[in-house]
C-alpha cells in the first residue's frame, strides 16, 4: 500500500466520522411565540416556548410582568421530519391574561438544554382598550334628542339607544330632565352594524316637553346593565364569558334652549295649542228649524300634542246655543304627537234671522314657521225656518215621532194603568223555574212508557207473564165468593183455569193444552220439588172429582184457597228452564 | 162601585164570593174576602194618590207631584204611568237625571211605549245638546221586549216542544204529523232562549248609573284628591265598571272612564 493511498483512506474515514458526529450532535435552541399578539383587556393569549435539540434541564422561569397574569398551561413534544432529516421539539405553553391596556414586552427567557444555555428573543404583546362603553361590557348607551331649540310646551322626541354585543339583563333607563316632562318610554328592539360588528339595539323612545324657558339640560341618560367581566378562550379557541358584572352606562347630556311663546300679536282665540296643524270643518244639516241641532264636525290633524287639543270658544257663534263638544282621537303615532282629533260640536240656531254659521277659528303656534297661525273653517250658509208652534204633544205613535220635531215632553198619563207590586222577574222566581220542569217530566214519563211498551212488544214471554198474573189476580178474587155460594163446580173450574194459566206461562205452553199429564211429562223432568208435585196432583185430583159431582161445603172449599195460593206461589218460584 | 183595573177584576171577586159562600167554607172565605178587600182598598189608595199627583202636576206644582208619585213607588207599587208621570214631574222640576231614571224604569215595564221612548229621548237630548245616545243595535232589538216577555215566550215554546214530543211518545201515529211543528217550536225555543239569555245577561251585567247632581266631576281615581277626568252633567248615563267604597268606576258612551261618588249617581236596579 502506497503512502498516498493510505492518506486518502484516512481522509475518507475522518470525513465519515465527522459527518456522523455532526448528525448526532445537534445544536440546542429556543424560540418563543405568542398568539394572538394583540388582545383586549380581559382576554387571554397563549405564549409558547419551543425547545429544539433537547429538553430544558430545569423549570423554565417566566419573569413576572405587571398587569399580566401568566399561568402555565402544560407541556408537549413533537417530531418533525424535513428532507429525511428528523428533529424533535419540546413545547411549554402559558396563558397570559391582560388586566390593563398597554404594550408589554416579554423579556428574553433563558433555559439550560443539555448543558447548553439558550435564550429566547424578547416578544411583544399589545393589549388594547376599546371605546369606554364597549370595554365596559360590549355595550354602548346613547341619548338622541331631536331638537336643541324648542318653545315652552313644544314636545320633541328623545331616544335612548342601548347597543350591546353581550348583555345579561338590565334595569329601567333613566333620563335626567329637570324642567321637562318626559312621556312614557316606548321600547323597540332591532340590530345595527357599527365598526364592522352587528350590535343588538334596544331603543327607548319618548317625548319631552319643556315646562319653563331658559337653557335647560336634558340628560344624562343612564341604565344599569349586566355585562361580561372577564372573557376566556375555551378548548376550541372560542371566546366565552367567564364572569359577569353590573355597571351603569351613562350618556352625555344636552343643552336645550327653551324660549317662551311670543307675547306679541297673540290672537284672541289662541288657547295654547302648539304644533303644525290642518283644519277641516263639515256642517250638517244646513236647512233647519229654530231649535234644531246642527252638527259641526271639526277635524284637526297634524303634528303636535294632538290629544290635549281643546276647542277654543267661538264668540262669533253668539247667535247659536253651543253645546259641549264630543271628541275622539285618531293617533298617528305611538306617542300621540301626530294624528287627528275629531270634534262634534252641536249648535242650535236661536232665531230665523240667522243666515249663516260664521267660520270656525282655530289658532295655534306653528313650531316650523315660529309664528301664530290662524285657521278658518268655511262660512256656511244656513236656512233657518221657524219652529213648529207651541208645545208639541207627541201622538202615541212611534212613526210620527221620527218625523216630527219634539219641543217638549209628552204630557202625563191620566190613568194609572195596570198596577203591580214590584217583584223579581219570572226568570228569577224559583217556582216559575220549577214549573218549567213539568213538560220535560211529562215527556220523560211518556218516553219511559213507550220504551216499556216496545220492550213488551219484543218480548212475548214477558207479555204473557204479565197477562197471566193479571188473569190469576182476577180469578183468585172469585174463589172466596164461589166458596161461600158453595158452587163447587165453578169453584174447581176456576182453580183449573188458574193452574192452566200459571203452568202454561211457566212451561211456555198454551193454557188450553195443560192437563194433569204435564206433571209427569214436564214438571218432574224439569226438577220440580216434591211439595209442588204433591200439591198440584192434589188440586188436579180435586178438580177431576168435582167434575163427577162431588159437592163440598163452604169450609172445605175455603180450605182449598190457601192451597191454590201456595201452588201459584210455588209455581212462580219454579224455573222450568233450569 | 169603583171599577178597578187590576189583574183581579171586581166582578171576578163577586163571583168568587158567591161560590165561596155557597160551599160554606167560612174560614177560608173570610180569609179570601180579607185579602180581596185589602187589594181593593190598596188599589183605591194608589189610584187616589195617582189622581192627586196628576192634579198637582197640572197645577204646575211639579216638586210636590213628584213626591206623591215617588211615594206610590216607595210603597211597592209600579206601573208604566206612575214611572212616566214621575219622570215628567222630575223633568219639569229640572231634575233631568232622576227623570231619565224614571223613564228608564218605565221603559223596562213597557219598552214599546212610544210616549216613554219619546220623553226619554227628549230628556237625553236635553242633556247632550241634541246628540242622541245610541246603544248597540242588538241591545236595542233585545230591549224591544221586557225580560218577562222573553221568559214567557221561551217557556211557551218549551211547553209546546215537550208536550208535542210527549204526544209523539204516547201516540206513535202523531209522529209524522207533528214532525214539522216540533222543528218549528225547537227553532223558536232556541231563538227565544237565546234572547232571554242575552236579555238576562245584559240586565245583570250592565249596571246603568245616571248622574243626578247638577254639576260635578269624574275623577281619575277613587279619591277626592284625584285629578278631575271629565265634567258630570245632570242626566249623563254611564255603565258601572267597578265599585270601591263610596266610589263607582264608570264609562260613558264615548268610552271615557272615570270615578264618581255614589251620591252623584243613581243606579238602575237589575230587576
Amino acid at each position: 500500500m502506497s503512502i498516498a493511498k493510505a492518506k486518502r483512506s484516512y481522509f475518507i474515514i475522518i470525513t465519515i466520522v465527522l459527518l456522523g458526529i455532526s448528525c448526532c450532535i445537534q445544536a440546542a435552541s429556543i424560540s418563543v411565540s405568542i398568539q394572538p399578539q394583540t388582545i383586549n383587556v380581559g382576554e387571554s393569549a397563549v405564549l409558547s416556548l419551543v425547545f429544539e435539540g433537547g429538553t430544558p434541564d430545569n423549570n423554565v422561569q417566566i419573569p413576572a410582568i405587571n398587569n399580566l397574569d401568566i399561568q402555565f398551561n402544560g407541556k408537549s413534544s413533537r417530531q418533525i421530519i424535513v428532507n429525511n432529516s428528523m428533529s424533535s421539539q419540546y413545547i411549554l405553553s402559558y396563558s397570559i391574561t391582560a388586566t390593563k391596556e398597554g404594550e408589554y414586552t416579554i423579556p428574553s427567557i433563558t433555559a439550560t438544554v443539555g448543558g447548553q444555555r439558550v435564550s429566547s428573543s424578547p416578544i411583544k404583546l399589545i393589549v388594547t382598550k376599546v371605546a369606554n362603553q364597549e370595554i365596559e361590557g360590549f355595550a354602548k348607551l346613547r341619548l338622541i334628542v331631536s331638537k336643541n331649540y324648542v318653545r315652552v310646551g313644544e314636545p320633541f322626541l328623545v331616544e335612548l339607544r342601548l347597543l350591546f354585543l353581550a348583555l345579561n339583563g338590565g334595569g329601567q333607563p333613566q333620563i335626567s330632565a329637570d324642567g321637562f316632562t318626559i312621556g312614557k318610554l316606548v321600547q323597540t328592539e332591532s340590530h345595527t352594524i357599527e365598526d364592522g360588528k352587528t350590535w343588538r339595539m334596544i331603543s327607548f323612545k319618548s317625548y319631552a316637553t319643556a315646562l319653563r324657558h331658559g337653557e335647560l339640560t336634558l340628560g344624562p341618560g343612564s341604565i344599569k346593565v349586566t355585562i361580561p367581566a372577564r372573557l376566556q378562550r375555551n378548548f376550541f379557541g372560542d371566546t366565552v364569558v367567564a364572569s359577569w358584572r353590573t355597571v351603569v352606562l351613562t350618556t352625555t347630556s344636552y343643552k336645550i334652549k327653551v324660549e317662551p311663546l311670543p307675547s306679541m300679536n297673540v290672537p284672541a282665540e289662541f288657547n295654547g295649542v302648539i304644533g303644525v296643524y290642518n283644519l277641516t270643518v263639515n256642517v250638517a244639516p244646513t236647512n233647519v228649524a229654530v231649535g234644531d241641532p246642527i252638527t259641526v264636525k271639526i277635524t284637526i290633524s297634524g303634528r303636535g300634542p294632538i290629544e290635549s287639543i281643546t276647542l277654543p270658544e267661538q264668540p262669533q257663534w253668539s247667535e247659536f246655543k253651543v253645546y259641549p263638544p264630543t271628541s275622539k282621537v285618531e293617533p298617528g303615532d305611538e306617542f300621540g304627537l301626530s294624528g287627528s282629533k275629531i270634534f262634534e260640536q252641536v249648535v242650535v240656531p236661536k232665531s230665523t234671522e240667522t243666515r249663516e254659521l260664521p267660520p270656525f277659528i282655530f289658532v295655534y303656534y306653528d313650531t316650523e314657521k315660529q309664528d301664530y297661525q290662524v285657521l278658518r273653517g268655511p262660512r256656511v250658509p244656513l236656512i233657518v225656518r221657524p219652529s213648529t208652534s207651541g208645545n208639541l204633544i207627541f201622538a202615541s205613535n212611534a212613526n210620527t215621532s221620527a218625523t216630527t220635531m219634539q219641543t217638549d215632553i209628552v204630557h202625563i198619563k191620566t190613568r194609572p194603568g195596570a198596577i203591580s207590586t214590584r217583584s223579581a222577574p219570572l226568570i228569577a222566581r224559583p217556582w216559575f223555574l220549577a214549573v218549567q220542569s213539568i213538560p220535560a217530566a211529562l215527556w220523560f214519563v211518556s218516553f219511559m212508557r213507550r220504551k216499556r211498551l216496545d220492550e213488551l212488544a219484543h218480548n212475548p214471554k214477558l207479555r204473557r207473564q204479565i197477562e197471566a198474573e193479571k188473569t190469576i189476580r182476577q180469578e183468585m178474587q172469585k174463589l172466596p165468593k164461589l166458596a161461600v155460594e158453595q158452587k163447587t163446580d165453578e169453584f174447581f173450574a176456576v182453580v183449573f183455569r188458574l193452574l192452566q194459566e200459571k203452568l202454561g206461562e211457566r212451561l211456555d205452553l198454551p193454557a188450553t193444552s195443560i192437563t194433569e199429564a204435564v206433571i209427569e211429562e214436564k214438571l218432574i223432568p224439569a226438577g220440580a220439588s216434591k211439595g209442588l208435585i204433591d200439591i198440584l196432583q192434589r188440586l188436579f185430583f180435586e178438580c177431576n172429582q168435582a167434575r163427577y159431582g162431588g159437592k163440598k161445603n163452604v169450609t172445605q172449599l175455603n180450605e182449598f184457597i190457601p192451597m191454590v195460593e201456595q201452588a201459584i206461589q210455588m209455581l212462580s218460584e219454579f224455573n222450568a228452564e233450569k | 162601585m169603583i171599577k178597578l183595573k187590576l189583574h183581579i177584576g171586581f166582578e171576578d171577586c163577586f163571583d168568587w164570593m158567591k161560590i165561596a159562600f155557597s160551599k160554606r167554607k167560612l174560614l177560608s172565605n173570610i180569609i179570601l174576602l180579607t185579602i180581596l178587600s185589602a187589594i181593593k182598598l190598596n188599589a183605591a189608595t194608589v189610584a187616589e194618590q195617582f189622581e192627586q199627583a196628576n192634579k198637582l202636576y197640572e197645577m204646575g206644582r211639579y216638586d210636590e207631584s213628584a213626591s206623591v208619585y215617588e211615594g206610590i213607588i216607595n210603597s211597592g207599587h209600579q206601573s208604566v204611568a206612575i214611572y212616566f208621570n214621575w219622570g215628567n214631574s222630575l223633568f219639569k222640576s229640572g231634575k233631568i237625571g232622576k227623570a231619565i231614571y224614571a223613564y228608564l224604569q218605565a221603559e223596562r215595564i213597557a219598552p214599546r211605549d212610544p210616549d216613554v221612548k219619546a220623553n226619554l229621548e227628549f230628556a237625553r237630548k236635553t242633556v247632550s245638546g241634541g246628540v242622541v245616545v245610541t246603544k248597540k243595535k242588538w241591545i236595542d232589538y233585545l230591549n224591544k221586549f221586557t225580560l218577562n216577555e222573553w221568559t214567557i215566550c221561551t217557556a211557551l215554546m218549551l211547553w209546546c216542544f215537550f208536550i208535542m214530543l210527549a204526544v209523539c211518545q204516547w201516540k206513535t201515529g202523531f209522529k209524522n204529523k207533528l214532525q214539522f211543528p216540533i222543528r218549528i217550536s225547537l227553532i223558536l225555543l232556541i231563538f227565544f232562549g237565546f234572547g232571554l239569555s242575552l236579555s238576562a245577561y245584559n240586565r245583570v251585567k250592565t249596571r246603568t248609573a245616571v248622574v243626578i247632581v247638577q254639576e260635578g266631576n269624574a275623577h281619575q281615581g277613587p279619591f277626592d284628591e284625584s285629578p278631575n277626568k271629565f265634567p258630570l252633567n245632570d242626566g249623563l248615563e254611564f255603565n258601572v265598571l267597578d265599585t270601591k267604597g263610596e266610589w263607582f268606576q264608570v264609562v260613558d258612551a264615548s268610552n271615557r272612564i272615570g270615578w264618581v261618588k255614589t251620591n252623584q249617581v243613581i243606579i238602575l236596579p237589575s230587576w
